[in-house]
């Protein structure tokens, strides 16, 4: 008997005040299970986690003890509890599960050495899993891709799991990696193609979703038709069967509608289907096997496991039922009526306690986003939820707007410059509105340096479009070189009667651009969102603006660099870094390396001040690039409020001659922030670190 | 030198195929009758030019189309003395062609157009009808038939190449754009001459790769293209090869988007 009793129950109290999960009792179960087996295993185990795995999340906690109770319960001897902690650090928790069952699947004397770290096999399939493809090496094609399928208006979200992005249940969360296949002794194809299809598949399906109308169930929209489903779902006895058995019928429904639309999957589906069902874990209760049987036969058209005696009738009675959700009629309607005639099924035919927690019924790695729990939101990201746009605003209303009642007795606002802001529900504009100061913008004393090479090629490539407009001029007055052309014409003409024009010449002269540009940069703090290369967006920003500044001076073009932020409508800031009439040198480096996030953004005030600076210039074609993230956002200045200001200032803008173009920061950015600057006037940018080429590009193309 | 061809006369035989999107053949007509001049507006390869040759068949006119260029000049458009045998003979413009021949006449891309180019249009597009040619010292009336037609592609972004308000307005203005996909793949099928069946996937493909203007790429994907990748298919180059060829390279040079773009081809084609 293992006598350390107390250290074990002093272990378990940090665990338990560690992981919240752990009040859980079903969770706490197999930990408790193994210690009564094997209590110096379990003791093991828990020290050597609580002490330096923090990594462990709850779920791999309890993946840890549940794997070794089942490797207890199947007497498996020589059990490396290290080794088994190494594949689940190692692992997606849903591969390291894979490797556990493939492991278990072995014959007696496999089974002994594959869960002890000598066996070759063991551990080619962990690093067979390793490889996959990640989420993050794709994500830039995957985006367009889903741009492709969906259409601008209504964006498919996602991100790879574990970015920064926000939670949000209509976000889907891919996989860091997608999955390897195992296929009975060896592994098979890990080329790189299968792992893309997977994630290629997880989008698609997910667009099926949409398509085939699963959130639309008797609602119009999708927050009211999820809200109906939850609802159906929880008015049984046993919702995760109900959810578990909805999303099996759901997906056949979905993936025959996908295959009718993209007859392309066709072959790669195909290939899934052979490599998922080559293995499966064996079902363990007479209810398992049948919803095992059902789901291999929904989708695979035939079975491992063959329908048995007392439920067989009921089976193939379930199949006939479904074949209507391959119809092109099929709704999600059908879909809930073959769910509640299968829940039925099981309830007559098993007698087996109700699920504690969900059951996955479907083929892919991931989950879709559970109707029955919708991943919380972490109150760290509640700032960022307050920027998405389906979140209610909290000071939508401007006439509420107790922030800065006493503003129009302060000093600094009367020594501001004042903006109109436009107020759309009256039609109107509420006059000297805004009070904008110009403030010094910081610095600091030493810049990074920029990748050498680049700067030179941005610098070749701008200088060469410069020099394109040294074009040799035809019928010039006076000149190097004799028309040839106008020569020819001319003495034609003297022939024919006609006087001899004076325009014989070319000359090579240069075509004045005769432009001046504006760089107006939001700088409010969703200008500190990472990357998912781990750099704030205001870093990216900072090193693009930078090698457009570069591209400038080559091009010899009069520009101005202005950013602005601001806390409220009598306290919007605005910082020239760069005015007309200075030159980029080593004070305006420092100005944008010190550049950092702020607070708000109104950028209809911005706007309008900038359209004031500009309209002092000589030049014939004025420009302004708006650097953005499509979220006007400040005390009483939200939502279509903000945005149809922002839209009138640049309205106001364009009246002044002055071409607004706005570059969007913002991958999900609502198909109507583009319109705020017109057809064909904005980009929305789906990678900020290509922000440096995107903008040289774009510069380049508008002005040519 | 202008490039200017001459099409003529109301043949049955090739009619040129046109698919009406809504009341565009109307509207044309109607405008053609009441002398006014005709601007078409529309993103590149939606059927601008077919439209026009189709209406000049139509309306039993001949067509003179001139494509416009920067370096086009008045005398590239009015015409210009020509020295023969030890003389000189005027040579008519193609505007001019079409200005004594009552010839629909048709600038193409017009926004490429010099400016003081642009200008010398002005008086033939109001009541005047005139076209004043100073070596000739001469202004000719316009015959009854003669109609200008400009087109004009808005979607082009350069801040310092856009067609002047006071241009504009001198013009009726025809909006084109891309076509149902009903009647998309009915072109489609018809210019490359593939089945009905392989042009509507054609068509859905270039459907979703239109949902990614303006969101990479920078132009919006013509139905020419969508009708050269079908002709490709017809010679016998296996369909993602084609759309590669015809949809994807012509669009964008971007790795990731060219791959993302294939993938979406291989739905359909796959």
């Amino acid at each position: 008997m293992f006598n350390e009793d107390v250290a074990y129950q002093r272990l378990w109290r940090r665990i338990v005040n560690r992981y919240a999960f752990t009040r859980n009792i079903q969770y706490t179960n197999a930990i408790e299970k193994l210690y009564k087996k094997q209590p110096e295993l379990t003791y093991q185990a828990l020290k050597s986690f609580s002490e330096e795995r923090e990594r462990l999340e709850p779920l791999q906690v309890q993946a840890y003890f549940s794997q070794l109770l089942q490797l207890q319960q199947k007497r498996v001897g020589g059990v490396d509890p290290e080794y088994l902690l190494q594949i689940l650090l190692g692992l997606e928790l849903d591969h390291a599960w894979r490797w556990f069952y493939f492991g278990l699947h072995q014959n007696k004397q496999q089974l002994q050495r594959y869960f002890s770290s000598e066996d070759e096999q063991s551990q080619a399939l962990f690093e067979g899993l390793k490889k996959g493809v990640s989420a993050f090496d794709v994500e830039r094609v995957l985006r367009y891709y889903a741009d492709a399928l969906t259409g601008p208006g209504q964006p498919l979200k996602f991100h790879p799991k574990d970015s920064t992005a926000p939670l949000d249940h209509d976000y889907l969360h891919l996989p860091d990696r997608v999955m390897a296949y195992p296929d009975g002794e060896a592994l098979v194809d890990q080329d790189e193609d299968l792992h893309f299809w997977l994630y290629k598949w997880l989008i698609t399906h997910e667009q099926g979703h949409r398509q085939a109308g699963t959130y639309f169930y008797e609602a119009e929209d999708e927050e009211t038709g999820r809200q109906a489903l939850i609802e159906y779902l929880q008015s049984f006895t046993d919702p995760f069967m109900a959810e578990a058995l909805f999303h099996l019928f759901e997906d056949v429904r979905v993936e025959a509608h996908l295959l009718r639309q993209y007859p392309g999957f066709e072959a790669g589906r195909a290939q899934l289907m052979q490599l998922e069902f080559a293995f499966r874990p064996e079902p363990e209760s007479p209810r398992e096997r049948f919803l095992e049987a059902l789901l291999q036969q929904l989708h695979w058209g035939k079975s491992h496991i063959r329908p048995e005696k007392p439920w067989q009738a009921g089976f193939e009675k379930l199949l006939k039922e479904s074949e209507g959700l391959l119809e092109k009629t099929s709704s999600v309607s059908d879909t809930i009526r073959i769910t509640g005639l299968a829940y039925a099924q099981l309830e007559t035919l098993f007698s087996e306690p109700r699920l504690r927690e969900p059951l996955s019924l479907t083929l892919l790695p991931y989950e879709l986003p559970l109707l029955l729990d919708p991943p919380p939101a972490s109150p760290s990201s509640s700032d960022q939820m307050r920027h998405l746009w389906n979140e209610p605003a909290e000071d939508d209303n401007p006439e509420e707007d107790t922030h800065e009642d006493s503003t129009e007795g302060d000093i600094s606002f009367k020594q501001a410059f004042k903006y109109d802001e436009w107020d759309y529900r009256e039609q109107s504009y509420r006059t000297n509105w805004c009070a904008l100061h110009e403030q010094p913008p910081g610095e600091v004393t030493a810049v990074s340096t920029l990748n050498a090479p680049q700067v030179a090629q941005i610098r070749r490539a701008f200088e060469w479009m410069a020099e394109e407009d040294w074009t040799r001029q035809k019928r010039q007055l006076e000149g190097d070189e004799i028309d040839l052309d106008a020569w020819v014409e001319g003495m034609t003409d003297l022939r024919a009667g006609q006087p001899l024009p004076e325009k014989l010449y070319t000359q090579q002269l240069r075509k004045k651009r005769d432009l001046c540009a504006t760089i107006l940069l939001d700088q409010s703090d969703s200008t500190a969102r990472l990357t998912p290369t781990g750099e704030p967006v205001i870093g990216v920003e900072r090193e693009a603006l930078r090698y457009l500044c570069e591209a400038l001076e080559a091009l010899r073009d009069e520009y101005a660099i202005y950013t602005y932020s601001g806390d409220g409508r009598g306290q919007v800031d605005c910082f020239p870094l760069k005015t007309f009439e200075e030159h980029y040198g080593l004070t305006v480096q420092y100005r944008l390396q010190a550049l950092q996030p702020l607070s708000q953004n109104r950028d209809g005030c911005a706007i309008r001040h900038i359209t004031k600076r500009m309209e002092m210039q000589p030049a014939r074609t004025k420009l302004l690039l708006h650097i953005t993230d499509g979220k006007p956002w400040d005390h009483g200045y939200t939502q279509k409020y903000a945005l149809e200001d922002t839209k009138k200032a640049i309205q106001e803008a364009r009246a002044q001659g002055i071409k607004v173009f706005g570059v969007i920061c913002d991958p999900y950015a609502p198909a109507y922030v583009k319109s705020t600057y017109g057809p064909g006037r904005s980009v929305i940018l789906k990678d900020i670190n290509g922000l440096s080429d995107l903008l040289l590009g774009l510069y380049r193309k508008i002005t040519w | 030198m202008a490039k200017a061809t001459a099409k003529r006369a109301k043949s049955t035989e090739n009619t040129p195929f046109y698919v009406p999107m809504s009341d565009e053949i109307e509207l044309f007509e109607a405008a053609f009758h009441a002398k006014l001049p005709v601007l078409l507006k529309g993103p590149t390869g939606c059927g601008k030019t077919r439209f026009v040759e189709y209406m000049a068949w139509h309306l039993s006119r001949p067509l003179i189309t001139v494509a416009c260029n920067e370096d086009l000049s008045a005398s590239d458009l009015v015409g210009r003395y020509l020295i023969t045998n030890e003389q000189t003979v005027w040579q008519d413009g193609p505007l001019t062609q079409g200005v004594r021949q009552g010839a629909i006449t048709y600038l193409d891309e017009i926004v490429e157009a010099r400016n003081d180019t642009v200008v010398l249009i002005h008086p033939l597009t109001d009541h005047r009808r005139i076209l004043p040619i100073d070596k000739l010292g001469e202004q000719i009336q316009a015959s009854d038939g003669f109609l200008l037609v400009m087109s004009y592609n808005p979607g082009y972004q350069s801040v310092r190449k856009e067609l002047k308000p006071s241009t504009r307005q001198r013009f009726v203005s025809l909006e084109f754009n891309f076509p149902t996909q009903e009647k998309e793949a009915q072109i489609v099928a018809h210019e490359s001459d593939i089945s009905f069946d392989v042009a509507r996937k054609l068509v859905y493909l270039g459907g979703k790769i239109r949902n990614l203007a303006g969101q990479g790429l920078e132009d919006e994907l013509s139905t020419r293209l969508l009708i050269y990748a079908g002709q490709l298919m017809k010679a016998d180059i296996p369909p993602l090869s084609a759309c590669e060829a015809a949809l994807i390279h012509p669009l964008t040079d971007d790795r990731d988007l060219q791959r993302s773009l294939l993938e979406v081809a291989k739905n359909y084609f796959g």
